[in-house]
């Protein structure tokens, strides 16, 4: 094959895209006899898609035969990869529903929550999360194996990658299509900017920030470990290498087609979908049991939200120039934004503004300080209160497991950030062992809030939602408080609160309680 | 040798010991064991009592009556325990030493603590400010949900406890910056000669004193107690004496007795808070009767706190408190004539806000322990000026 170089890259990607999808590779690369004629069906599969993606970054790359024959032993263990995961999310899945609805039921009911199902809800969402980094570690293990086979410009072409979205519909769609696609793009004026890309500077600075850092904190699989370890990739690499598919990379690539016979795709992707509605309605009653909302604050919410739905329907199905544009819809969704804010008190306000989407609701959301409540330290008074007592050499210990322990959730610092740290650190548990037991007792909590962590992630989020209010555009209010999610949930609450049967359902899980408790 | 032989030998060696001699050899050595253990932690007992005879300092109690035989009686709270030599009465907190009655956690606070006077709770003294918050181990009542058992049900020395005499503890706070000394968490009726001393020394140095307690005590210490102190919050618990009986070991007539002695007799700020516990006492009928009978002995403008309950100690296994069941309470008590009613414990909630019982105006904005807005001018509402009940400066 020709070598492409990095200009000339995107018409060569095209063409050779084309047909080799139509002729030559599709054919080969799906050997269960799929005529490219149900590839340009509708109803795409993600394999096909993930087939395309592939083939389109090793279009990039420009593989040689040796190389590919080199990276087979990988994609090998990539493959094994991949069933080993499926397995766990078949081990995993089940559970970690039953576990969300059990949470679920006792978030809607606002009376707390039993250890026993706060503690399995919490297990199986750490769980989900280990098996996700897990799995994307041990790929860019892998993906850092194929670097070694890579020359400079490979490497720099897979690092630089960005999947097209046209890639898929170039390969797939009939010619009348892609007219009747290219006709609608120019209808909707398609030189508008992409969505994530508003001209503002800060805005998409802070937007990358906010990517960056998540990254760092959780294990993302990269372009090689995405495009080219995945079974869906494996069809062409072999075809390229002319080799026979061993019977691992088979499995997986049938694993990645249709599951497996005890946990097929289907039910797979049936319970990733219920596992993440779950939890979208988790968060949703997070917020709302952390509101504490009356019925006309609830009423009025409903409406908004009513208007708000009605509006992206409009935006959605509008044609400019007469329709609504983005920027209209914007002011229009700001305007709403505003006006479910002035529904709420200033409490409330505080609240939402430093609400975060979580499983298991915070200590002041889920069970707030209470008058009269002795046993209130924090995290960091305790910790605080055990350095003070102990010996030079063992709190510089003790700091470096805190250091550790915060890098692992808030992403790593860097050198200048570290030190400042490490000094505020050291400086407050010196004070803290100079005063007296009383004088610590008293001013521990100052100390602690001094010492406090603090989460970027959140500070950007923070920031990107003043950012976009300056903007005029929706900020957390919006995005929080006004989707057609949240008016389920309002709803259910409102009867709650006024309905006959919900209070006399409550009343009579109460007195069940009691019984037992009298007992 | 025969493999048999061998194996005749050694369960031979092992049948010596039948089952019952070796149960009986077992049983004998557990009794020894037990035998040594209980000789051994009671010589350890003495030798600790020998050491540190109900050690640290101790003051006497004012109000007790002394009986025949070097017993005492206790006059502090309405249970008047009667002491033996030795013994200590049901607070956990006194003790009759040599015939002569003896609070044993004087100067020996288990908690020191800084923290805003809503946690008391007061909703009309001082909005914000900052307390010293004291407590000592013990408490005259045992209430099934106390939320901080671990120092209320426990004796005084005991605990972990910080070394703070009266005057120590005034020029703490002095040093904190902060202008009122709280005795929270634990009853100060199971401390109050340490209470009283604070308080006095505290009064010397222009701090103020504020106090939350289940008010189960005899009115005389009780009034000598609320001079010192400028505001008072006391825990109605509930408005039955079954439900004091089962659930806090109490009568209800010596706390309503309490409560009319601070309203009537006192000059302290007072304020209520009435803990609605699923089940217990959480019936409307019974929430418009306290209510009546606040208005009717206390009047109509002290404030009232509902409180959310929160599965604690021994009531673990019932829910939290619903807050329709709070809302409704505070319905009941707004429509009985009480014109500042809150809730408690739930965040953010409207119910926990101070509002105008004239005009309606919002006045002070809270969420948790934490003021948001206060727009309380001169004691005023700053919209229609009329006076609002409390101490504001």
């Amino acid at each position: 094959m020709p070598r492409i170089t990095q200009s000339s890259c995107h018409i060569h990607r095209a063409v050779l895209l084309a047909w080799l999808a139509a002729w030559v590779l599709l054919p080969a690369a799906v050997p269960a006899a799929d005529p490219p004629e149900a590839l340009r069906d509708r109803t795409k599969s993600d394999f096909d898609e993930q087939a395309i993606h592939a083939l389109d970054f090793m279009l990039t790359l420009s593989l040689t035969r040796e190389q590919a024959r080199d990276i087979l032993p990988i994609i090998e263990d990539a493959c094994r990869l991949h069933l080993d995961h499926h397995r766990r999310l078949a081990e995993t899945q089940p559970e970690r529903i039953e576990a969300y609805t059990a949470f679920l039921e006792e978030d809607r009911l606002n009376q707390g929550f039993s250890p026993k199902v706060e503690r399995r809800a919490a297990q199986v969402h750490r769980q989900g999360v280990a098996i996700r980094d897990e799995r994307a570690a041990a790929l860019n293990d892998l993906s850092d194996r194929v670097w070694e086979h890579l020359t400079d410009e490979q490497r720099l072409a897979a690092e630089e990658y960005k999947p097209r979205r046209e890639a898929v519909s170039d390969a797939l769609a009939t010619r009348s299509e892609k007219l009747r696609a290219a006709r609608h793009r120019a209808l909707r004026g398609e030189t508008r900017p992409p969505r994530h890309h508003d001209g503002n500077r800060a805005l998409d600075e802070a937007r990358r920030e906010r990517a960056e850092l998540y990254r760092s904190v959780h294990e993302m699989p990269d372009n090689i470990a995405t495009y080219l370890l995945s079974p869906a990739a494996a069809g062409w690499l072999y075809k390229r290498a002319g080799e026979e598919r061993p019977d691992v990379v088979r499995r997986a690539v049938e694993c990645q087609k249709n599951g497996t016979s005890d946990y097929p795709l289907e039910q797979c992707k049936k319970d990733d979908t219920t596992a993440r509605a779950l939890s979208r309605e988790i968060n949703n009653w997070n917020l709302v049991n952390g509101m504490h909302f009356s019925c006309e604050q609830i009423e009025e919410l409903i409406r908004l939200i009513h208007k708000a739905e009605n509006l992206k329907v409009a935006l959605r199905h509008s044609r400019p120039p007469s329709g609504m544009s983005r920027r209209d819809y914007n002011a229009a969704m700001v305007q709403l934004e505003l006006a479910a804010e002035d529904a709420l008190n200033p409490g409330q306000l505080e609240v939402l503004k430093n609400y975060h989407p979580c499983l298991v609701p915070p200590q002041n959301l889920k069970n707030p300080v209470r008058v009269g409540q002795a046993a209130d330290n924090t995290q960091m008074t305790r910790w605080l209160q055990q350095a003070r007592t102990k010996p030079e050499r063992r709190v510089e210990i003790m700091i470096d497991q805190l250091l550790e322990k915060e890098e692992h959730r808030f992403g790593e610092f860097g050198p200048d950030e570290l030190e400042r740290r490490r000094n505020l650190l050291r400086d407050t548990v010196r004070k803290a062992a100079d005063m007296d037991d009383v004088e610590f007792a008293l001013n521990k909590d100052a100390l602690a809030e001094a010492i406090q962590p603090t989460n970027p992630l959140r500070e950007l989020v923070g920031r990107i939602d003043e950012l976009s209010r300056a903007r005029l555009m929706p900020g957390n209010t919006a995005k929080f408080l006004l989707h057609k999610e949240m008016a389920e949930v309002l709803r259910i609450r409102h009867q709650q609160l006024t309905g006959p049967f919900a209070s006399q359902r409550s009343r009579a899980g109460t007195e069940a309680a009691g019984a037992s408790a009298h007992e | 040798m025969p493999r048999g032989a061998t194996r005749t030998n050694r369960s031979k060696t092992v049948h010596d010991l039948t089952r019952r001699a070796f149960l009986g050899t077992l049983s004998r050595c557990g009794l020894g064991a037990c035998g040594f253990c209980a000789v051994a932690e009671w010589d350890l007992q003495r030798a600790l009592a020998a050491e540190r005879p109900e050690s640290g300092p101790r003051r006497e109690v004012e109000f007790f009556e002394t009986l025949p035989g070097g017993a005492v009686r206790c006059g502090i709270c309405p249970r008047h325990c009667v002491l033996n030599d030795g013994e200590t009465g049901a607070c956990r907190s006194r003790v009759n030493l040599g015939g002569r009655h003896y609070s044993r956690g004087y100067a020996r606070p288990c908690i020191i603590r800084a923290d805003p006077v809503e946690k008391i709770p007061l909703g009309h003294f001082l909005p914000g400010a900052e307390t010293m918050t004291v407590a000592v181990g013990g408490c005259n009542l045992h209430c099934l949900y106390c939320q901080n058992w671990q120092h209320s049900q426990a004796r005084p020395d005991k605990l972990k406890t910080f070394d703070l005499p009266p005057d120590e503890a005034v020029e703490a706070a002095r040093q904190k910056g902060v202008k009122v000394i709280a005795f929270n968490y634990t009853d100060p009726v199971a401390f109050l000669e340490y209470a009283k001393d604070v308080a006095v020394a505290a009064r010397k140095a222009e701090l103020r004193i504020v106090a939350a307690t289940g008010a189960y005590i005899e009115p005389e210490p009780l009034l000598d107690f609320a001079q010192y102190v400028d505001a008072i919050t006391i825990g109605l618990k509930g408005f039955t004496n079954d439900f004091y009986e089962t659930v806090c070991d109490a009568k209800l007539d010596g706390v309503l007795n309490s409560i009319t002695t601070i309203a009537n007799k006192t000059d302290c700020w007072l304020e209520l808070v009435n803990l609605v516990v699923p089940t217990y006492n959480d019936d409307p009928a019974t929430i418009r009767e306290m209510v009546g009978w606040i208005r009717r002995n206390v009047g109509c403008e002290t404030p009232l706190h509902f409180s959310r309950f929160v599965p604690m100690y021994r009531l673990t296994n019932l829910p939290r408190t619903p807050v329709t069941t709070l809302e409704s309470a505070c319905r009941i008590a707004r429509d009985a004539g009480l014109k500042h009613v809150y809730t408690a414990n739930i965040a953010p909630h409207d119910g926990a806000n101070t509002y105008c019982h004239k005009c309606g105006a919002s006045l002070i904005q809270r969420l948790g322990l934490k003021i948001l807005e206060n727009h309380i001018a001169d004691g005023r509402c700053p919209k229609c000026r009329s006076p609002i009940p409390g101490v504001w400066k």
